[in-house]
């Protein structure tokens, strides 16, 4: 077996490698006893690995510092320590606490949406209809006095005859002056 | 009068600050701390005194590194004190080849078994980890690393100040070494 499938083995074994790379090695375990056999020993080594826990530090380790630090470090610990270490030492804990406020928020925005009450009655509705109706007639009407009042009163009689009493003063004046040139 | 009382505070919750971030460090790192240096040194008794080592230095140097790198500065530190450890007991051994470190090794490990260890998987587990501290210092401390302390290749390198590439080939090296040692165990 050359050294380069032999790393391939062992990163699969121990689970470093990807899926396509497992897949190979899989099949090829298949065909070949003696990668089929590698395969199997790595994988044992690399269970029993795993299977290592971290070695207990000794309390008496604790103790000594926490006399050089004065510091209480495992028996004295503060509420506030303690809901650190609940929320922060454990990273699943972490985790599930985040995706649950994601979730309160996502939520708060989803269902409490502020609800779009219906105020008003359909017959108050009806009756701002028709007050409504009456007011655009009252204003109807007012434009067509105005206007009636714009072509009777002011440009009939205070815009018309003032222009016309002009254009008379000025035909006569010209009449006038005709007469004055024939009689020269 | 007030500035005072103010003052006070302040400085009360600084050290509350500061207590409940080195209480926490060290809840979180001691076993790992621990661990490591018991590879790395294969004694329990030069583990206890790195691992006191390393929870003074944390409080000492509280204030010149951040909660997120302090994994990367603990096990930086634990590391080169295993080193310093290491070399000192290179030079003793110099002095004194008969010295007594063997004897006292195998007694603090044999004085740790006990009933339980006597069952399959305990005995297991005293074979990888007398297998693992045979290798060789360098790719065992990568190893211990990786495998156990759960570390990953950036953090391994920025602690050991090892490119990534080599990281991945000690712990390549490491898992075929110690494939052979335990073979030879059994």
């Amino acid at each position: 077996m050359d050294e380069k499938l032999l790393n391939r083995i062992i990163s699969v074994a121990y689970g470093d490698a990807t899926i396509a790379e497992k897949v190979k090695i899989y099949f090829l375990s298949r065909n070949n006893e003696e990668v089929k056999t590698t395969l199997a020993e790595y994988k044992q080594t690399a269970k029993r690995v795993n299977d290592l826990d971290l070695e207990e530090c000794p309390k008496e380790v604790i103790k000594n510092t926490t006399s050089i630090t004065e510091q209480s470090v495992s028996n004295e610990k503060s509420i506030l320590f303690d809901l650190y270490t609940f929320v922060f030492g454990r990273p699943a804990l972490a985790s599930m606490i985040a995706t649950v406020f994601v979730l309160a928020i996502i939520s708060t925005f989803v269902f409490n949406r502020p609800e779009i009450k219906q105020q008003y009655s359909t017959q108050e509705i009806e009756l701002a209809d028709t007050q409504v109706k009456q007011s655009l007639v009252m204003i109807a009407e007012v434009f067509n006095k105005t206007k009636t009042t714009i072509e009777t009163e002011i440009l009939t009689e205070q815009v018309g005859v003032p222009v016309h009493k002009g254009f008379n003063l000025v035909n006569n004046l010209f009449i006038g002056e005709n007469r004055y040139e024939k009689n020269n | 009068m007030c500035n005072k009382s103010a003052v006070s505070f302040v400085y009360n919750l600084e050290t509350m600050l500061t207590n409940t971030k080195y209480n926490f460090l060290v809840q979180q790192y001691r076993n790992g701390v621990y661990t490591y240096s018991f590879y790395m040194l294969k004694n329990r008794m030069d583990a206890d005194d790195v691992t006191q080592e390393v929870l003074i230095r944390i409080w000492k140097n509280m204030n010149k590194f951040k909660l997120l790198s302090a994994k990367s500065w603990i096990m930086k530190t634990t590391h080169n004190l295993c080193l310093d450890f290491l070399r000192r007991r290179k030079k003793e051994l110099e002095k004194n080849p008969y010295s007594t470190e063997d004897i006292l090794e195998y007694t603090t490990d044999k004085q740790s078994e006990d009933p339980v260890m006597l069952t399959e998987n305990k005995i297991n587990d005293t074979k990888v980890k007398e297998a693992i501290k045979k290798l060789p210092e360098k790719i065992r401390s990568v190893f211990v690393l990786y495998e156990i302390d759960g570390m990953k290749y950036k953090e391994i390198s920025k602690v050991l100040d090892l490119p990534i590439n080599s990281v991945k080939v000690y712990i390549l090296r490491a898992r075929k070494k110690l494939q052979n040692e335990l073979q030879l165990l059994r």
